[in-house]
């Protein structure tokens, strides 16, 4: 892991992709995966309540 | 429909979820979701609108110059070290509006989808970037079925072939896990 300084409390140096990366690779998973399982991805979310604050 | 446009992640204010929970509880009270489950994602909504580390916390998506959010993101920024911090993005909820688009048999389901594919990449590219702000090296995306952790590995192989990738992906549990490198 890349840290900017090297003292008691190192700053780290967050590198994730850009905007517009994050956005191509979200929509080609979407293609990839088919619009049904996106779908269940976002509808599950909502009996899921007890589990998502076990996961917390 | 709510429209084609972009969304924005952000914090709510007092206004922004005043007006959220107003308009969502008065769309389920119209048949667009159980009223019952609003009434319980605003409750806890309400009690996690400040951001505190190791607490999960309520964020909204919305369109622009609009104070109804047209989701809720469940997120959790956690410091495990003083060299480890992870934000983990446990959960997306749909305004019942789109929810109800998304999941009908009839013309309004693809424009539902396309809302909803956007509100799924705002509530990305939010968790990311407040990844960035928060300094927190390792982002992690919950999914508690095996279909949502499909899903997910979907998204982890598409993230993995970026041409500009300083990161680790790897599905570890129930989360994607994405650590900058």
């Amino acid at each position: 892991m890349k840290t900017a300084s090297k003292d008691s409390s190192p700053t780290l140096v967050v590198d994730f992709p850009s905007d517009q990366e994050l956005r191509s690779a979200v929509l080609r998973a979407v293609e990839n995966a088919g619009t049904d399982l996106f779908k269940t991805f976002l509808n599950d979310y909502k009996q899921a309540t007890e589990t998502v604050a076990q996961a917390a | 429909m709510i429209s084609k446009q972009s969304f924005v992640f952000k914090a709510f204010d007092e206004k922004s979820f005043q007006s959220t929970a107003e308009v969502w509880t008065q769309e389920a009270l119209n048949g667009l979701a159980f009223p019952s489950e609003i009434e319980q994602l605003m409750a806890w909504a309400a009690r996690h609108l400040a951001p505190q580390e190791g607490a999960s916390v309520a964020y909204g998506i919305f369109s622009p110059d609009s104070k109804v959010a047209v989701a809720i993101c469940e997120i959790v920024v956690t410091r495990k070290s003083v060299r480890s911090k992870w934000i983990k993005m446990l959960r997306v909820r749909l305004r019942p509006q789109i929810d109800d688009a998304l999941n009908s048999t009839s013309e309004a389901s693809s424009a539902g989808l396309r809302d909803a594919l956007e509100i799924f990449i705002q509530a990305t590219l939010g968790t990311f970037k407040l990844g960035k702000v928060a300094q927190a090296n390792t982002i992690k995306i919950y999914g508690r079925t095996r279909q949502q952790a499909d899903f997910l590995r979907f998204l982890g192989v598409e993230l993995e072939k970026l041409p500009h990738n300083p990161m680790m992906v790897a599905m570890e549990g129930k989360f994607l896990v994405v650590q900058s490198a």
